[in-house]
């Protein structure tokens, strides 16, 4: 029982501990709340609306309360947005809560407005936000960009009138020079609310009479205008460099764009919304751009010498690109042509070159940026040419002639000549000749023939595969078999009696030679039985018959058989009968063995030289 | 013994199966494709023949994108060189040869383009024996030493055997004579094979396809431009879009920018 009432004090000394702690803790926490404010401090009349948000981190009960301001128009709000995260940190989670009012406002009268505090009401308890001021000027400069922010949009069906969304062409001047660059700009302009998404030509313009160059990026930046009295947004669609190619009044093409504007739909549900942007609809409206005219007046006539059609401010200069000019290799000449004009319709200057020099067409390379005050930056022309003899001598490249606009006349730049002094190259004539042949020629045909395609990423060769290695480890293996089954053959043959035939001289020889060494002397009847043996086997082994069958009666037919003639066939009889007869009579015989010897060995050589 | 030797044959037997089935089916997919691509290259041949290069090179380039082959890529290279695309001419001559370094016309091609674009074929000094070595080297394809060295290692397995079993000493003398330049053979094939595949297979080559500034490794000092046709060597690639690139026969070396080249 004492154990129980003990174990309960220790609960509810707990739970009173948890409570003191929620009660202690939680006033707390809620007089640490407070309901902030964002506002601009100044605002222009020129801006269509600015926004005013109140937070405060804790969940609201209903509402927020803002009085009536005087000088604002409330556009939109309260826009109540709720954020709620818990983080976990060291172990220790927290919870934190946020809830933002946003309001909508657009200047009516300049002065300065007095926003009263607003009220929320946060677990029965008001805060009260602090009061602020914002002073409303009316010198036409936003004070800051509002293109990004949401807008409320119009109702499904609403009408956009031409003078809420409509597109407008402007020229940067009206009177420009043939070949003079003329800026051409295409903008848009809406009022604030028709909800325009996105802008584009309807077909590609075809400025006639013009060459056309289109200033790149662009992206619709979005700025504010007023116009007959009414805040409009603006961003310019597009912009292009003209070069006007005739002289005369040119009127530009009226260039129609598509607008897809968005509006919202309210009686969309859900599912419809999710898949609409949220509850809005796309409506594509057409726009035409106003018609432009444009003067465009000739070029001062005369046209200096060497004139060609260079308008802008521009300064040419040349050098040899190669630090040293040889024969037979190539050098590269460099006219480069700077500064602001149509520098992308340049055409190369005429540069002439030695008579003995091989020139190539000239190579452009254009590097400029397109603005909208012109094209800048340089163009590059390469004369690329191959001496083929050895001297010095002047290259005179001609003045670079151009128009300028801002001043109405031609102006010349003239280009110090270049001292080309041309050694001796070290290619040789017969690469010279050759490459004047490949020069000259052309490409042999294409294969018509039968193209077995490999796959992409398979082996292409049969180097390296398997199949290879196989390859490879059979022809070794087919060597060892035939090394091996000659050797087993020749093997059994020996088995049965049968010597080898090209190894039977050697080895009747080597007999013979050897029984004359060791036993001639002593034992006269073992050396003529061993001389008898070596010239039968002999015989055997080139007739490729065992031993046993060579026999006196049949040994001469056999001889003769393999085209011996009769005369060495005869003595080889008689050689044989005189080894058996000093085998067996030694005492009586008074014949020499080394002489026999040496007459078998020539005999056999003889044999084995003839033998068929 | 019998049940293993019976069991390795059943396994033997079904293993060759799924490898016929396997290949019949590969075969009959293979060539429904083989089929579209022959139309493809015969449409790409007659347009080329009748000057339609444009056409020509979309449909030839259509078939390359499933298939490798140096005569395809060959074609490919006529056709932009009649287009007057020469750095891309010398592009797809350059891919025709890493497979088939003995293809003559593809060479006399690529010499004949680059002549057109005023790129210099070697420097002229190398050595004799540098530039026969490399001459000799380029003579065959990967699978045409592969090939060479199976028949001198066959030549050679022959004269071993003939070594030792020939009747006559005067034929086995020879047979070894013979030997030693046949063994000879076999290691330079195989020199020459494993020199080519490792060039295919590991050297990264590049044609510039238009005039491109080379930095110096390390320096900021510009270089002289490079001309668009070059064919170059890639040693390195950066993150930031630049290779390391050189060319002996400038000679050059330095970052350039990738997108003014195309690999090979």
């Amino acid at each position: 029982m004492n154990q129980l009432k003990a174990k309960y004090a220790h609960l509810l000394y707990g739970l009173c501990l948890v409570l003191l702690f929620a009660v202690l803790s939680a006033p707390q926490a809620l007089a640490q709340l407070r309901l902030t404010v964002q506002a601009p401090d100044s605002v222009d009349m020129s801006e269509p609306y600015f926004q005013i948000r109140y937070s405060i981190e804790a969940q609201v009960d209903g509402s927020i309360t803002l009085p009536a301001i005087n000088g604002l128009r409330r556009l939109a709000g309260p826009g109540t947005s709720f954020s709620s995260a818990t983080v976990v940190e060291n172990g220790r989670a927290h919870s934190q809560q946020s809830t933002t009012f946003t309001y909508t406002f657009a200047p009516q009268d300049k002065g300065i407005i007095v926003i009263p505090p607003a009220k929320v009401t946060v677990r029965g308890k008001t805060y009260t936000s602090p009061k602020i001021r914002i002073k409303v000027t009316d010198n036409g400069k936003p004070s800051s960009k509002k293109g990004g922010e949401p807008e409320e949009l119009r109702e499904t069906g609403s009408r956009v009138g031409k003078d809420e969304l409509f597109v407008t062409a402007t020229m940067g001047r009206d009177e420009v020079y043939v070949q003079e660059a003329l800026p051409l700009t295409y903008t848009v302009y809406e009022k604030s609310g028709v909800g325009l998404d996105n802008i584009a030509p309807s077909q590609q313009p075809d400025f006639k009479g013009m060459v056309s160059q289109p200033i790149y990026p662009h992206t619709l930046q979005w700025d504010v205008e007023r116009r007959d009295g009414t805040l409009m947004r603006k961003a310019v669609i597009c912009q292009y460099l003209l070069y006007p190619q005739q002289a005369g009044e040119v009127t530009l093409p009226r260039l129609t764009f598509d607008c897809a504007v968005k509006q919202r739909e309210s009686f969309m549900n859900a599912i419809d919304a999710y898949f609409n942007s949220g509850g809005t609809l796309t409506q594509i409206l057409h726009r035409q751009a106003n018609a432009c005219k444009v003067r465009v007046r000739p070029l001062p006539m005369p046209q200096p010498a060497g004139f060609s059609g260079a308008v802008g401010q521009m300064h040419a200069k040349a050098y040899l690109v190669s630090p040293s000019v040889r024969t037979n290799e190539s050098a590269t000449l460099r006219i480069n042509v700077s500064g602001k004009g149509n520098l992308q319709l340049l055409t190369a200057p005429k540069v002439i070159l030695p008579a003995h020099c091989d020139a190539y067409t000239p190579k452009v390379t254009p590097q400029t940026t397109v603005t909208e005050e012109g094209i800048e930056g340089s163009v590059t022309f390469d004369y690329t040419f191959v001496p083929r003899q050895t001297g010095d001598t002047i290259l005179q490249v001609p003045p670079f002639v151009y128009f300028d606009p801002a001043v109405g006349q031609y102006r010349t730049d003239s280009i110090a000549p270049i001292a080309l002094h041309i050694e001796e190259g070290e290619r040789t004539q017969e690469e010279v000749a050759r490459e004047r042949e490949l020069l000259q020629s052309d490409i042999r045909p294409i294969y018509e023939g039968k193209i077995a395609l490999h796959d992409v990423g398979a082996a292409y060769f049969f180097w390296g595969t398997w199949g290879y290695y196989l390859c490879l480890v059979l022809i070794v293996a087919a060597a060892m078999a035939v090394f091996f089954l000659t050797r087993f053959l020749n093997v059994h043959r020996e088995k049965n009696g049968v010597p080898r035939g090209g190894k039977a001289l050697r080895e009747a020889i080597k007999s013979i030679q050897k029984a004359q060494k060791t036993i001639a002397d002593t034992d006269k009847a073992a050396c003529y039985g061993q001389l008898a043996t070596a010239m039968t086997t002999f015989v055997a082994a080139k007739a490729k018959v065992p031993h046993s069958e060579i026999t006196k009666a049949n040994l001469p037919a056999l001889l003769q058989a393999h085209g011996i003639n009769d005369e060495d066939a005869t003595l080889y009889l008689r050689l044989l009968e005189q080894c058996e007869w000093v085998k067996f009579a030694p005492i009586d015989s008074d014949s020499s063995p080394s002489d026999d010897a040496r007459q078998a060995i020539d005999l056999m050589k003889r044999t084995d030289k003839s033998w068929k | 013994m019998k049940t293993l030797y019976h069991i390795i044959c059943c396994a033997a037997c079904l293993l060759l199966s799924v490898q016929t089935a396997g290949a019949k089916s590969y075969t009959a997919s293979d060539t429904l494709q083989s089929v579209n691509r022959e139309a493809l290259l015969i449409t790409a041949d007659s347009a080329y023949s009748q000057g339609c290069y444009e056409q020509a090179y979309a449909a030839y380039t259509l078939v390359a994108r499933d298939g490798v082959h140096p005569k395809l890529y060959y074609n490919i290279g006529n056709t932009c060189f009649k287009m007057k695309r020469f750095p891309e001419a010398i592009l797809w001559y350059e891919r025709s040869l890493r497979y088939d370094p003995a293809d003559e016309d593809a060479r006399y091609n690529l010499s004949v383009c680059r002549s057109r674009v005023h790129v210099r074929e070697g420097n002229g000094q190398e050595m004799f024996l540098l530039s026969w070595l490399r001459r000799t080297l380029a003579s065959l394809s990967v699978d045409g030493w592969g090939f060479l060295l199976l028949v001198f290692l066959s030549v050679s397995m022959a004269l071993v055997v003939c070594c030792r079993r020939l009747p006559r000493l005067w034929m086995r003398k020879t047979a070894s004579v013979l030997l030693c330049p046949a063994i000879l053979a076999c290691l330079l094939c195989i020199v020459a094979a494993v020199t080519t595949y490792h060039r295919f297979r590991h050297t990264t080559l590049a044609v510039v396809m238009k005039d491109t500034p080379v930095q110096s490794e390390g320096s900021t000092r510009e270089m002289p431009v490079l001309a668009a046709g070059y064919t170059l060597e890639v040693l390195d690639k950066s993150p930031s879009g630049q290779w390391l690139i050189e060319n002996t026969d400038i000679p050059v070396k330095g970052w350039v920018n990738a997108a003014d080249l195309e690999e090979i």
